[in-house]
């Protein structure tokens, strides 16, 4: 009986296996456990309740990815669990479960997905719906999406859906179309010339009920969209144009006015040598597809800072991120490769990556006397587009300069400066405009064939908020297998409690498979989107992530 | 190399079982209060227009600076619905911590407790819930939804009624209370009954983005929660299920801080499904001298 | 007839093994070129010589040291096995802008594309860049590798030279 059982099982896995023999299947996971310890200094323990120190004490987070694909056909899975999540989080991700799935098919150019499925219009401005698992950003959207090219070079887009909010699916139904056309693709005479045009347009609507008692609200809420792209030969010039019509919401006290957001860029680019620029407007374009939903909950869109994205520790105590109710700014870069042999470039030549990127609050103008500036249930504001609004939101300049001075060592040096309105980003109003500079140096040498040892060494200077802080890191790698690290950031220039945040780490890496362990503190952060604050507790514990993929 | 994978997941697993333990200390049950002799008992009589009372409870904080908005919304709604809604403000997490700036501490044990299982801190400060409804998922809704919600559930008739006489006993000291649930309809579940302390006109300090200096010093703190009388999740009130025509008559008593301005003093009783947490009946009254 | 039945099994679950140890095709995705235009991934060959695909960011550092390491030996990987290397930027909207002047400014070699919803990057199932993929002639993936450590580009090569 026993052997009859096991032939069925393995018959089953041969079945399994000839229907798969024809198809691939792939998928992922990742795990991130976190053991949390109680701390005096940072003031994280079970005894003060606002310290957010978690009674499991244990906390997890994990998900797994698995795809089918065959042919034209794909199907695909996801499960989560967080039980409980990581501080830090979002806290809607309680539990567990399938959160996303899928089955797409393309026949004779229709290509149908149903389910859950992410996508973008154009820069995103109007539509897009992505992830980032490590922030615990999804909106997903479930339903139906259709994908057909009617002709060459154009290609048509329409989906209709609700999106995920954690576990659950948000109450507003959005619409959406997205038409884009290659010129050079679809004349038979453009297609050679070097000038390449790209149109396309949008429209995007969202459906929730009214059954607020106070507010006469508009039901159905669209947007519309219109881009260009333009390439030729080393030139690159795009702008997009959203228009959101009267959506009165959470986020900007419920008033009636319009929103716009206008983005624009262009750069130059040839061997060695690249420049770019661009310049956005944004004037009420929060877009959700729940109205009394904040922080990253239901978002339609996505509104790009213009700003330098950094990695090193102490430039993202101040990090930048859009005031979707209005700003406006610019950003301009210029990378650059100093040639082997010049007076700069020495042997290996040298690589230069200067920014500047400011932001600037939008003209904001009353209605009427009788009516101050973003009153709720008015018409809120008006806007001349060409003006710039009073206060400054945020300006960076940056410059980072990479040598490989021999076969052995290599130096990158970085120096940023900004000006930081910790009022309007953030939140801190009582620390307003936070001037500070960074420097940054960061070496890697080869020890011998295959071990490298790379240090950091960070200061950021400012008379603001909590002073200076101070940086070192030393990360010991053993090609391609191991790493171990330390590093320790230490707020010397407090004035009432001068911290230090140290962590222990090392990991393991083999093909797609990666652990990584570590140890120590990690700083606060208050995070507000919307009118509402999350505080981010500063903690101590021992972490382990697992991610491999197959 | 393998080893360092097993190392890996022992130290890991180790550390689990040093950390995930926690060790209890005496006292291991928690202790009742007893009424005190000198409160005198109170009959009731009932309710002769029984309607629906909505409970809105506001999660705010004294460093959050978005929360004098919330605050402004729910004067607006009591004028909209006068007597009908109910306003508690419990003070937890994060922002309604104490600093330099911040000395007062108007967070209390329950309130914690409530914040922690309901997570409203978490979520963002300001929010609120409205009679406890559509927990686990969608309990917590911004202000500017209260308005609807509210709506929503004063289409409820009242399954209950709460009468509640609350008195000060200046030579004791003490603060008596008696509350009586009638029920109207057949309920068939357990019913908790949740007793607390509310406090008007706190002058302290309250960060406020809407002000240039971001900081209000002399702000007027309303609805506080100050105390449960009968821990954060209440008390049972005795039967598994309930018929027309019930009544059950609770009785408390504490000690008055000296730290309270009774004149300024509410008691405030509410009745949920200790499963669901959704509050069926809300009464608050003033204390009398 | 029970051995036979045995057999049949033992063959079956060979069968399993087998399905299991064929590597997987690269996926046909769509996704942007450097000038904006939709392209498919099918477009990505190389004469039946090796592929490296190669995901990156202008804000991941280790993704910058991988491409730069690898530009400076290009030239004689090309001349040794006439590999391409084919560099993906899942930079999104905030700095997709600026991806060709970066990688110009840093004089890479590659041919460069933007997967600015991470469409690519879900069907590969890459969780964390940088996340690097060999393919062999017949556009199969035989080899990847997730993150960088200074070194690891001789890893690849040896990959490269074992097809």
């Amino acid at each position: 009986m026993k052997n009859l059982l096991y032939g069925l099982l393995l018959c089953s896995g041969s079945l399994l296996a000839q229907g798969i023999q024809n198809g691939q299947l792939s998928g992922n996971f990742q795990s991130d456990f976190q053991i949390y310890v109680e701390d005096d200094a940072l003031d994280f323990n079970l005894q003060n309740p606002s310290s957010g120190f978690p009674s499991e004490r244990f906390l997890a987070n994990g998900f797994a990815n698995i795809t089918y694909t065959k042919d034209n056909f794909s199907t695909g899975i996801r499960y989560e669990s967080y039980q409980n999540a990581l501080l830090g989080y979002p806290s809607g991700y309680k539990g567990e479960g399938i959160t996303y799935r899928y089955a797409q098919f393309n026949k004779d150019g229709l290509d149908v997905t149903v389910g859950n499925f992410y996508e973008q219009f154009g820069s995103g401005m109007i539509l897009r719906a992505y992830e980032e698992r490590n922030l615990g950003y999804d909106n997903a959207f479930d339903g139906i999406r259709l994908k057909y090219s009617p002709l060459k070079g154009v290609y048509l887009k329409s989906l209709v859906g609700r999106q995920r909010l954690f576990f659950e699916k948000g109450e507003g139904l959005v619409r959406a179309i997205d038409g884009e056309i290659s010129l050079n693709e679809s004349f038979e005479k453009l297609s050679e010339a070097t000038t390449q045009i790209l149109l396309g347009a949008s429209f995007v609507s969202k459906f929730q009920k009214d059954l607020n008692p106070q507010y006469n609200l508009p039901e159905n809420v669209g947007s519309w969209a219109s881009r260009m792209t333009v390439n030729h030969g080393r030139w690159n010039f795009g702008a997009e144009y959203v228009h959101k019509y009267n959506d009165p919401s959470a986020v900007n006290n419920y008033i009636y006015k319009n929103g716009d957001a206008f983005l624009m860029s262009g750069s130059y680019s040839k061997r060695g040598f690249g420049v770019s620029v661009a310049a956005k407007r944004i004037d009420n374009m929060d877009f959700r597809s729940e109205r009394d939903q904040n922080l990253q909950n239901l978002i339609i869109n996505y509104l790009p800072a213009l700003t330098k994205q950094h990695a090193y520790a102490l430039a993202t105590i101040y990090p930048y991120g859009t005031i979707t109710t209005g700003e406006m700014g610019l950003q301009a870069e210029l990378n650059y490769k100093f040639k082997k042999g010049t007076f700069l470039g020495g042997r290996y030549g040298m690589g230069l990556i200067a920014n500047f990127s400011n932001v600037y609050a939008i003209d904001k103008q009353a209605v009427d006397s009788n009516t101050p500036i973003d009153s709720t249930g008015t018409l809120g504001y008006t806007s001349d587009v060409f003006k710039v609004g009073d206060e400054k939101y945020f300006q960076e300049f940056s410059v980072e300069l990479s040598k490989k001075v021999n076969r052995k060592l290599k130096f990158v040096g970085t120096y940023i400066n900004t000006e930081y309105n910790s009022a309007a980003i953030v939140g801190y109003k009582y620390h307003g405009m936070i001037y500070s500079n960074i420097v940054v140096l960061e070496t890697q040498y080869k020890i011998k064939s295959k071990h490298s040892i790379r240090t950091e060494f960070q200061h950021l200077s400012t008379k603001q908020h909590e002073g200076n802080w101070l940086m070192g890191l030393a990360e010991y790698t053993i090609s391609p297998h191991y790493f171990f690290a330390i590093q320790n950031l230490y707020n010397y220039g407090n004035k009432d409690k001068k911290l230090s945040y140290p962590t222990l780490s090392a990991g393991y890496n083999k093909g797609t498979s990666r652990f990584a362990l570590s140890y120590g503190k990690q700083r606060a952060g208050i995070f507000c989107v919307g009118g509402v604050c999350r505080n981010v507790p500063a903690s101590n514990g021992l972490s382990l992530s697992i991610t491999s993929s197959f | 190399m393998k080893t360092l994978k097993i190392y890996s997941v022992l130290s890991a697993i180790l550390a689990i079982s040093l950390f995930s333990c926690d060790i209890v200390e005496e006292p291991f049950m928690t202790v009742q209060e007893e009424v005190s002799d000198s409160c005198e008992a109170f009959i009731f009589s009932p309710i002769e227009n029984p309607i629906k009372k909505v409970l809105l409870e506001d999660y705010t904080g004294q460093q959050c600076g978005n929360c004098p908005r919330a605050a402004e919304k729910a004067v607006e709604l009591q004028e909209i619905y006068g007597d009908q809604l109910v306003v508690m403000a419990v003070h937890a997490g994060f922002f309604a911590s104490t600093s330099s700036s911040y000395p007062t501490d108007f967070t209390t044990g329950a309130g914690d407790d409530w914040d922690t299982n309901f997570g409203n801190s978490s979520a963002g400060n300001p929010n609120g819930q409205i009679d406890r409804v559509n927990f686990p998922n969608g309990h917590i809704y911004q202000y500017s939804q209260w308005g609807q919600i509210i709506d929503e559930q004063l289409q409820n008739e009242p399954q209950i009624g709460i009468q509640i006489m609350a008195s000060h006993n200046e030579a004791a000291n003490l603060i008596c209370v008696d509350a009586q649930t009638e029920v109207y309809n057949t309920i068939d579940h357990d019913l908790n009954i949740t007793v607390v302390i509310l406090e008007n006109g706190l002058i302290s300090n309250q960060t406020d983005y809407s002000v240039p200096s971001q900081h209000i010093e002399d702000y007027e703190q309303n609805h506080v929660l100050r105390k449960s009388l009968n821990g954060s999740w209440g008390e049972n009130l005795g039967q598994e299920s309930y018929l027309e025509h019930d009544f059950i008559i609770n009785r408390y008593s504490t000690e008055a801080s000296t730290e309270w301005n009774i004149e300024n003093m509410l008691v405030l009783a509410f009745v949920s499904n200790p499963e669901t947490y959704e509050v069926l009946q809300v009464e608050e009254v003033h204390i009398t001298e | 007839m029970k051995r036979l039945l045995f057999s049949l099994i033992l063959s079956a679950t060979s069968f399993v093994c087998l399905a299991q140890e064929k590597a997987n095709p690269f996926p046909s995705i769509d996704i942007k070129s450097i000038e904006g235009k939709l392209v498919n991934t099918d477009i990505f060959e190389n004469n039946n010589q090796p592929i490296v695909v190669s995901f990156w960011a202008t804000w991941c550092k280790p993704c910058a040291k991988e491409l730069d390491a690898i530009s400076e030996v290009y030239e004689e990987w090309k001349e040794e096995t006439g590999v391409k290397v084919i560099a993906i930027s899942i930079d999104d909207t905030r700095n997709a802008a600026k991806v060709a002047p970066y990688a110009n400014g840093k004089d890479w070699p590659f041919e460069i594309y933007l997967d600015s919803n991470s469409d690519l990057k879900r069907a590969l199932n890459v969780n964390a860049i940088p996340h690097t993929f060999l393919l062999n002639a017949n556009k199969e993936i035989v080899w990847q590798h997730t993150s960088y450590f200074d070194g690891d580009e001789e890893e690849l090569y040896e990959e490269i030279l074992k097809l």
